[in-house]
């Protein structure tokens, strides 16, 4: 066992065993939290689109609407695109925070559910900045892909708000009271 | 080296190790025989492949010192180093194609049983009439992960903290895995001494 000490110490006066750089461990580290701090944002902006599109493209048109008909449409209309987006950086976050020293101390769960919570938080203040809006309007300038998908699903919104606003009004025609015999009072004939 | 080295701690001393590489050799005393055993232990190994493993412990522990974290206990950072290089060896070896025995030294029944049972009844049974060559056997023929808790918790006596630092699992992930490697264990003493009966 002396022999083995002994080996080891020679080899470090030597210069045979050198110590890695404490740089490259706290770049490391670094890397992973500043990762994990951008999934956590991008989540936000993502969260806030969600927001924007379920309450004023979803919730405000159709309140008062068609009730429960309005459902399969509120669900063909959601926002899948930015769903998936959040899910695939809320998955993001969890695997840079799983590459950073201590990630290990919390279990996946509370990971996530962390990340979720914050991604939340910090859309719905970006969303109440009015970030929700300025997303999707650079997104249908942008990308000429999500401006048809989302046109497509106003169309379908437009089309149930319409077809109902129509039912809405013949009914209500067809329940008005009659007018009063021979004449109505604005038809009288002097 | 200073006369009064010997009294310092491991955190100390590995704090000034770059400058005094000497200072190693006092880690390598105090941890050579506590780090044998649990390589023993863990992977069955002995002689010079043993030596092999430990000196590659060692050489690493002072590779990745600059990384040693002062709010882990020194302890639990040196026994995660021996931890990940036995296992990687075991593995590169194919030993856990093969399972893993022990010799007579490595587990003696009074001193395991002892631990083991005593914060759990429910196996005490099975394990107190348990053959020690049975239990040798059985602890060889577990999941390296259950055989690596059972070691770092009842042979080693790391606290729960210790054991999540040195395996990086989460503490309540280890209560868990304790509990499940005392089942295992159990179930493999049970079906070893099945042709007996």
């Amino acid at each position: 066992m002396k022999d083995f000490k002994d080996n080891i110490i020679q080899g470090i006066k030597s210069g045979e065993i050198r110590p890695e750089s404490r740089m490259r461990f706290l770049a490391h580290d670094y890397f992973f939290w500043i990762l994990t701090g951008i999934s956590v944002v991008l989540g936000g902006v993502a969260t806030a689109s969600i927001i924007y599109k379920v309450v004023v493209e979803q919730v405000r048109p159709l309140r008062g609407i068609g009730g429960a008909e309005a459902v399969p449409v509120f669900f063909q209309t959601a926002p899948y695109i930015w769903i998936l987006v959040l899910l695939v950086l809320v998955l993001a976050a969890w695997f840079n925070y799983k590459k950073t020293s201590k990630s290990y101390r919390r279990h996946n769960g509370l990971i996530i559910a962390g990340v979720v919570i914050l991604s939340l938080l910090f859309g719905i203040g970006l969303f109440a900045a009015g970030a929700g809006a300025k997303v999707d309007d650079q997104m249908r300038k942008r990308v000429p892909v999500f401006k048809k998908e989302m046109e497509r699903r106003e169309k379908i919104r437009d089309r149930f708000i319409q077809e109902r606003r129509e039912r809405l009004q013949n009914r209500t025609d067809q329940n008005r009271p009659p007018r009063p015999y021979p004449f109505a009072p604005q038809e009288r004939v002097r | 080296m200073e006369q009064n080295a010997p009294q310092l701690s491991d955190e100390q001393i590995m704090s000034r190790i770059t400058a005094e590489p000497d200072l190693y050799g006092i880690i390598i005393d105090r941890y050579t025989d506590k780090l044998s055993r649990y390589i023993k232990r863990v992977s069955g190994l002995v002689g010079d492949e043993l030596d092999d493993v430990l000196q590659d412990v060692f050489v690493r522990a002072y590779q990745k010192h600059t990384s040693f974290d002062p709010s882990l206990s020194f302890n639990s950072w040196i026994y995660r180093i021996c931890h990940n290089t036995t296992i990687n060896y075991w593995k590169k070896n194919r030993r856990y194609k093969e399972g893993v025995s022990f010799d007579e030294e490595t587990y003696t029944k009074s001193g395991f049983l002892d631990h083991v049972l005593a914060d759990d009844t429910t196996f005490e049974g099975i394990m107190r009439d348990a053959d020690i060559a049975i239990i040798r056997d059985a602890l060889g023929g577990i999941k390296e992960k259950y055989r690596s808790i059972l070691v770092l918790r009842f042979f080693e006596e790391l606290d729960y903290g210790q054991i999540s630092d040195v395996l990086k699992i989460p503490p309540g992930t280890v209560a868990t895995n304790i509990h499940r490697a005392k089942k295992a264990l159990a179930k493999e003493v049970t079906l070893l001494e099945q042709p007996k009966k």
